[in-house]
């Protein structure tokens, strides 16, 4: 299996090479009696894909449920993740999605003029719903970008416990990024900088393409890379989650402790029992928790200050700011050559004192929001060193209600789970009488 | 470990789909690559044709030659991409597919782990828990470290600060309401500062004028050369500085200081500006005679004007004639008078205010904004009065400003006035000022030495940086000026002195007297330099490594202590009582 990991390497590569084929543009012949067509605007897309989009999440949601939390079957799971990824992958290019639905809902929130499509915000809050009953079993089977992931990760490392919870912040402060900068009308930064929407579209920009590579590339090691270090939905779905009503879990019963499922998940989800602490160590940790409780203040004054630096050049990715700054450099001769938002703004006869203005109005709009998405920051750390602080105990082994994705993985691993599926006829059979 | 047949042959399958990959892949990477993949319009043949056909339209047959080749360019084209595409799919199946053979043959041979290897250390949880809040809190010191590298390396380029919107309340509506709270600040690019003389000795206050057909001959007696000849009311040694089509002069009595403005064209007086004494400011300042009360030369940012006087009162005034703000810094602690020039960065004027003994923390330096005339920074320098004017380099990393006093040359950051680096190389009462040319700064003062500092390094630099030093011809007033090779320098006992400007030597290369005083700097035009004595001769010589050779002498029939400003075809000189255009159109 090892030897696997070059041909991987290269054959992972390999469509998103293939997909930069196709992002380019030529010009209109110079000399022949082509007549040039006329710019046509799309028909909008139909209700009838629309309705054919909602009905396939609803049953892929409901069918991911039933197969993580009733039947149990990671084989039909593994069917549905790749049924969903052809379909909302690869047949509808990745779009709509719920990550990228985010934003749009973000925009709306801040600007009533803004339409919300009925599919975007179904897209939007169906996932959340079934994650606060049913925990993650979007990410288990429905989400493409899970599923392309979950497609590659046949070699797990795991990644120490300290370091995925650092890096776990990632992507509360990408979601905090995304709404503001989405809310101002700048970009949708979510669908920007997509990493595997180019190969659901075999097309790209080079950038685009060799993000999402190295992400599959880690993700042969490293289980779903983008899902838990940056993707801003999955920050959502994982509050959410720990409050679900109902979530897959290990065994179906009564876990026996075997520790069989220790190493099975590539994801790091799976929770040891507790170890009891000393009286000296308990005392010490109920101190850092006070003390990580009584900063949270400090965390989120500070992510303020952090913020108030941020406004001038968050409100630099603004298109409208660009173009202002533009103008005023080709005004005084700054720029050498003026753009095609320069000419275009030009010809449309406007002045570039409207420029200013909605350049001023979206500046100060960015001061403010950027002290926001500070706050946002600081707390965000603040709760992740409470979370730290706090010691549950626990008694068996169990799945991590936010980071797992009930993707099935640990069913074969519990000596229970067997029993029930008729494999062996008792525990005993996998559990020898060394393990505890 | 014995696999089963089953294994062996899932995972030579997935070793076939794996190379049919890699080769498929290959072949796509070759494609994208590929010479015929140029885009139609960027066929060397391609556009070959087009410019025969631009310089011969009628040809015929050189159009229907250029269709053909179009259409099989195009058709080439599409074909390729058809062919990338159909790849593009043989991969993607390609991958699929070994990825689930990969899975498949993993589930084969699947075995249940063994526990006894997986035992979790005592405390592994709550340690694992310490380190992610260490990490956690790296992760945020990063992100902060991230975003104020960005915040200030965004602030830097000069784009980022065109739209500087005030912070007072706009409304949303009525554009008619946005001037002139929402236009931009102006700033000079470097192409306007250097077709002007906007300051003291020119753009770099080096005395080189890089513009062509400046006259060599003049005689006031005769009126040859003089374009017009237009009085100034108020006496002063300051020199012209001009914006396209506007002179500046400044002059001042006892008693009453005077901004001027002239036409380029017809030496009209477009309009004269008094200056109020401030509060504070005593009703006469103390100066020595040759100094007067109008020493220091203005400076303009192309969008105003920047004038300070011996009394210390610091004024704006917009083209028109406008007063925008004015700043009272008297009085000042000189001897002699305050002489120092001013010069501007950006949008901001720079004043060197070295006064007092060095002790007493009166010098400082200060950039002002210039729409407004507030701070942006201030340095303190412990040095005593000088009269040197700074030196502003705009497109250095960081930009710098190089002034010089009694001991210290010192190279502060433009942005913010911290100091990058300072040597030990003067004495004395620090007239003359340094000049920057090629990555060093040459400087010279009587009773000192004369110096080349290389530019750069951090803190004292007199030991590392000093690439020669000398001390004889040593000027009291005028600044050195460099031509290619020679260093010259106009000593204080009269003539000139040269220098190789390279290696420098123990003495002069050579010395030749001109039987009158220079108070002027000497500029140069091309190889030419250009000198004017205090009695109004003036000189127009060419230094080699021997001498000078006289090219011309002209009269001026008055006295003349400021330094020439120079315009394409034009000098413009000041006399003691008139301003002079001398040029050949």
């Amino acid at each position: 299996m090892r030897t696997c990991a070059p041909v991987l390497t290269l054959v992972l590569l390999g469509p998103f090479l293939a997909g930069s084929a196709c992002a380019q543009l030529i010009g209109t012949p110079d000399f022949s009696d082509h007549t040039i067509p006329t710019s046509q605007v799309a028909d909008p897309a139909s209700n009838g894909w629309a309705l054919v989009d909602i009905s396939a999440l609803v049953i892929a949601l409901g069918l991911a449920t039933y197969l993580a939390l009733v039947s149990r079957s990671r084989k039909h799971l593994f069917l549905l993740t790749l049924a969903c990824l052809a379909y909302f992958g690869f047949f509808r290019e990745g779009c709509v999605c719920p990550i990228g639905a985010t934003q749009n809902v973000a925009l709306a929130m801040a600007d009533a003029s803004y339409v919300l499509p009925i599919t975007v915000i179904v897209f939007f809050l169906l996932p959340l719903v079934f994650t606060l009953f049913f925990g993650r079993t979007f990410c288990a089977a429905v989400c493409p970008l899970g599923a392309v992931q979950e497609l590659v990760a046949v070699r797990h490392v795991r990644v120490p416990r300290w370091l995925d919870q650092s890096l776990g912040l990632v992507p509360y402060i990408y979601l905090g990024a995304a709404v503001i900068l989405a809310a101002t009308g700048t970009a949708f930064i979510i669908c920007r900088y997509d990493p595997f929407v180019a190969m659901f579209r075999l097309n790209g920009t080079a950038p685009m393409l060799i993000f999402g590579g190295s992400l599959l590339l880690v993700g042969v090691f490293v289980g779903r890379p983008y899902c838990r270090y940056l993707c801003p939905y999955g920050a959502v779905l994982r509050v959410l989650s720990r409050f679900s009503k109902w979530h897959a879990r290990i065994t179906p019963s009564e876990c026996i402790n075997c520790r069989l499922c220790e190493d099975a998940c590539p994801y790091g989800a799976i929770e040891t029992p507790t170890v009891p602490l000393s009286r000296d160590e308990s005392r010490r940790e109920r101190r850092h928790f006070v003390w990580a409780l009584a900063l949270v203040p400090v965390w989120v004054i500070g992510g303020v200050g952090l913020g108030s630096q941020l406004g001038e050049p968050l409100a630099r990715w603004n298109p409208d700011v660009l173009l202002a700054e533009q103008l005023t450099a080709e005004q005084f001769g700054l720029a050498v050559e003026t753009t095609d938002a320069t000419e275009a703004f030009r010809s449309a006869g406007r002045e570039p004192r409207e420029a200013y203005l909605v350049a001023d109005k979206l500046q100060r709009r960015s001061r403010t929001l950027a002290c926001w998405l500070g706050a946002w920051v600081g707390l965000v750390v603040a709760i992740k060193l409470v979370q730290l602080s706090l010691r549950r105990q626990r008694d068996d082994h169990v799945a991590n209600r936010s980071g797992c994705v009930a993707c099935g993985r640990c069913f074969r691993y519990c000596p229970v789970e067997l029993v029930r599926l008729g494999v062996i006829s008792d525990v005993s059979e996998r559990v020898t009488e060394e393990q505890p | 470990m014995r696999f089963t047949p089953s294994y062996r042959s899932i995972v030579w399958t997935a070793i076939v789909t794996g190379v049919f990959s890699v080769m498929v892949g290959s072949c796509l990477v070759f494609a994208l690559d590929a010479p015929w993949r140029k885009l139609p319009l960027e066929e060397l043949r391609f556009l070959t044709l087009k410019a025969e056909l631009e310089s011969d339209a009628g040809n015929e047959r050189l159009q229907q030659e250029l269709r053909d080749l179009d259409v099989d360019i195009r058709s080439r084209y599409f074909r390729q991409q058809q062919f990338i595409k159909r790849g593009a799919y043989l991969l993607t199946g390609g991958v699929i597919a070994t990825l689930m053979l990969v899975r498949w043959s993993n589930n084969v041979k699947w075995q249940a782990p063994d526990p006894k290897r997986l035992v979790t250390p005592q405390g592994w949880e709550t340690r694992q828990n310490q380190l992610g809040k260490i990490a956690a809190v790296i992760l945020v010191l990063a992100l902060t470290a991230v975003v104020l590298v960005y915040h200030f390396s965004s602030r830097q380029p000069a784009l980022s600060r065109m739209i500087e919107i005030p912070a007072t309340e706009q409304p949303d509506t009525g554009v008619d309401n946005l001037q002139p709270a929402l236009a931009p600040v102006l700033v000079p690019t470097q192409a306007e500062i250097f077709a002007n003389w906007p300051r003291f000795r020119g753009p770099l206050g080096s005395g080189f004028a890089a513009f062509d057909d400046i006259p060599q001959t003049w005689s006031s007696t005769t009126g040859e050369g003089i374009l017009w000849k237009s009085p100034v009311d108020l006496p002063g040694v300051s020199s012209p500085v001009v914006w396209q089509k506007r002179i500046f002069l400044t002059g001042a009595s006892a008693l009453k200081r005077e901004v001027y403005c002239f036409d380029t064209d017809s030496g009209d007086l477009i309009w004269t500006r008094s200056v109020a004494v401030r509060d504070g400011t005593p009703a006469e300042t103390d100066v020595e005679e040759t100094t007067g009360f109008a020493a220091p030369t203005p400076a303009t940012d192309g969008q105003r004007v920047y004038a300070i006087f011996a009394s210390g009162d610091l004024v704006a005034f917009d083209f028109d004639g406008n007063e925008l703000w004015s700043r009272a810094f008297g009085p000042l602690d000189n001897p002699y008078g305050h002489a120092s020039s001013l010069a501007t960065y950006r949008d901001r004027v720079i004043v060197q205010l070295d006064q007092g003994n060095g002790d007493d923390h009166k010098s400082r330096l200060l950039a002002l904004q210039g729409a407004t005339g507030k701070p942006v920074w201030e340095v303190q320098r412990e040095v005593p009065a000088s009269w040197a004017t700074p030196v502003v380099i705009e497109f250095e990393d960081p930009p710098r400003i190089i002034t010089a006093a009694n001991p210290w040359v010192i190279a502060n950051a433009a942005d913010d006035g911290r100091e990058l680096w300072r040597a030990e190389c003067l004495s004395g009462d620090v007239g003359p000022s340094p000049i920057y040319v090629d990555g060093v700064v040459y400087l010279a003062n009587d009773g000192a030495c004369v110096a080349a500092i290389k530019d750069g390094g951090r803190g004292d630099v007199t030991k590392s940086h000093v690439l020669w030093k000398a001390e004889y011809g040593l000027p009291d007033i005028c600044s050195p000026l460099v031509t290619e090779e020679l260093l010259l320098l106009v000593p204080s006992s009269g003539g000139l002195a040269s220098y190789d400007r390279q290696t420098g030597s123990e003495e002069p290369l050579w010395e030749q007297d001109l039987d009158v005083m220079l108070m002027a700097s000497p500029s140069l035009v091309g190889n030419h330099v250009y000198l004017i004595g205090e009695n109004g001769r003036s000189w127009v010589v060419k230094p080699h490594e021997t001498g000078f050779d006289q090219v011309s002498e002209n009269d001026l029939a008055e006295p003349c202590l400021s330094c020439p400003a120079f315009q394409p075809g034009r000098i413009y000189i000041r006399g003691k009582q008139h301003l002079y255009c001398i040029g050949n159109r």
